[in-house]
């Protein structure tokens, strides 16, 4: 035991001093850092759950979106369709009056022509009468009066009548 | 042989020629298996790892207290780092006892803590090399009755004594004259000494280890702790297999106390033989060793402490059950 120096006093100073120094780390070393790891450990689980519920009510409100975002998809769809409904309708009046109108101003256009010709007709008869008689007395040398003057005036409006 | 080897082989020897010219160490550190006494203060003999043991304990301490002084949720720095240690030391022993980990961890961690620092503290330039000289009977520990009450003044030696004593006496420290008028041989007793290295301090650590396992043993299973030594009723073989539990048991303070004694004390003479051999280089790759065997050897020490507790408290039919291994409980790690 000399040789080794073993030696009873610095035994037990070492088992002191071991004791001592176990304390010590106990207190100011494992103890605090076992805390806080168990602390971090409780806030890193707590903070999992939180960003959980985050998530599943992120879920719900995506849910909540995508099903309103159907459903107005759907309304606005359906608003699409009845505006174009109408619009057709619409389409389809605006297009048939357009016709009518067109019928009409075509009608009044085709009689307001035909009673112009048959005015200007009229005026053309009694001028053509005129200058007919006035060149058949001139051919004739005289002046036509009677039942042969109004022969000559049908006969004349008769030929105007087939121009 | 290759150029590039015979090339290596040449400058190494170069070293070692030129370091051992250019930086003589012309004594070879006194080699002793026991720790030196610095003084006997109220007749304690007060060993240099004593002294190391004190610089382990308030380095150890600071570190940690300065780390741990103020805990950030967020750690950095240091705290960082003794966080990590704590918590893969934590593991490892959870690994190897889930069950008992919790109340054995501040044993445990404890001796793995300080015989890492006080392993590792070992290994700093000056520890084992920078000292005073005393006679040789001073320094022991246990000295001889008669000169034990007269200590020779070696204090008074001189540095010009010392260096023009070396050779002629072959001591370090020179000669000095004894009260009768003899002529001594003086010592150089280094201020610190690697606690490891002292077998006080390993016998301390061994002992502190084996009454925790005894302790957790019979407080796990009572009495009947005793049974796994003591066993005659499943035959002569059992039986004696029972005793040779016994002995091994006490001979683990043995094993305990000499594998680290043994392996940091060899390590410290390595290195003090390798820095008298070629001062430059030639110590450097035995400095990664030591540093190695530093680290394993503490670790060794605390996860066979944790291995024997698990043993000790895990019953006899338990263990055949699980064929040797227990499958332990899951245990609330938060404390």
């Amino acid at each position: 035991m000399d040789k080794l120096g073993i030696n009873l006093p610095l035994l037990v100073a070492q088992l002191v001093n071991f004791g001592l120094i176990a304390y010590l780390l106990s207190r100011f070393l494992y103890r605090p850092v076992l805390n806080a790891l168990s602390n971090r450990t409780a806030r890193i689980q707590e903070s999992m759950e939180n960003a959980e519920q985050v998530k599943q009510q992120l879920a719900r409100a995506q849910q909540d979106y995508e099903a309103q975002l159907t459903k107005a998809r759907q309304e606005a769809a359906q608003i699409v369709a009845q505006a174009n409904d109408r619009a057709k309708a619409q389409a389809e009046d605006v297009l048939t009056q357009a016709r009518a109108e067109a019928e009409r101003i075509q009608v009044e256009g085709r009689q307001q022509i035909a009673q112009e010709r048959d005015q200007l007709l009229r005026g053309l008869q009694g001028q053509l009468a005129t200058l007919v008689t006035q060149t058949a007395s001139t051919v004739i040398g005289q002046e036509l009066h009677g039942p042969e003057h109004q022969r000559l005036i049908q006969q004349s409006i008769s030929s105007l009548g087939r121009l | 042989m290759k150029p590039r080897t015979l090339i290596t082989a040449l400058v190494v020897l170069v070293v070692m020629i030129g370091s051992r010219l250019l930086f003589p160490i012309k004594v070879l550190p006194e080699v002793s298996v026991a720790a030196e006494v610095l003084g006997r203060p109220a007749g304690f003999p007060f060993t240099n790892s004593i002294l190391m043991t004190i610089v382990v304990d308030i380095l150890l301490m600071l570190l940690v207290i300065m780390a741990t002084r103020k805990m950030a949720l967020v750690p950095r720095g240091a705290q960082n780092l003794w966080e990590l240690a704590v918590e893969t030391f934590y593991g490892l022993g959870e690994s190897v006892d889930r069950r008992n980990i919790r109340r054995m961890f501040t044993l445990t961690a404890t001796i793995f803590t300080f015989v890492l620092f006080a392993n590792m503290l070992a290994l700093v330039p000056g520890v084992g090399s920078v000292g005073m000289c005393r006679a040789r009977e001073a320094a022991l520990i246990n000295p001889p009755a008669a000169q034990s009450t007269n200590e020779p003044p070696v204090a008074a030696l001189t540095q010009d004594e010392i260096n023009h004593d070396v050779g002629a006496s072959g001591g370090a420290c020179g000669t000095y004259q004894t009260a009768d008028g003899r002529t001594e041989v003086a010592t150089l007793v280094p201020f610190f000494r690697s606690p490891s290295a002292d077998l006080n301090t390993t016998l301390a650590i061994a002992l502190i280890s084996f009454f925790a396992i005894e302790y957790f043993g019979f407080k796990d299973l009572g009495i009947g702790y005793l049974g796994k030594f003591f066993n005659i009723k499943e035959g002569p073989y059992i039986a004696l297999v029972g005793i040779l539990e016994l002995i091994s048991e006490f001979v683990r303070i043995m094993s305990f106390t000499f594998r680290l004694f043994g392996n940091i004390f060899a390590g410290e003479v390595v290195l003090a033989v390798m820095a008298f051999l070629v001062p430059w280089l030639l110590p450097l790759p035995f400095y990664g060793l030591e540093i190695f065997v530093a680290f394993m050897q503490a670790f060794i020490f605390a996860i066979l402490t944790i291995a024997f507790i698990n043993q000790a408290t895990t019953a006899h039919h338990e263990a055949d059950a699980h064929g040797g291994h227990v499958e332990a409980s899951p245990v609330d790690a938060a404390h």
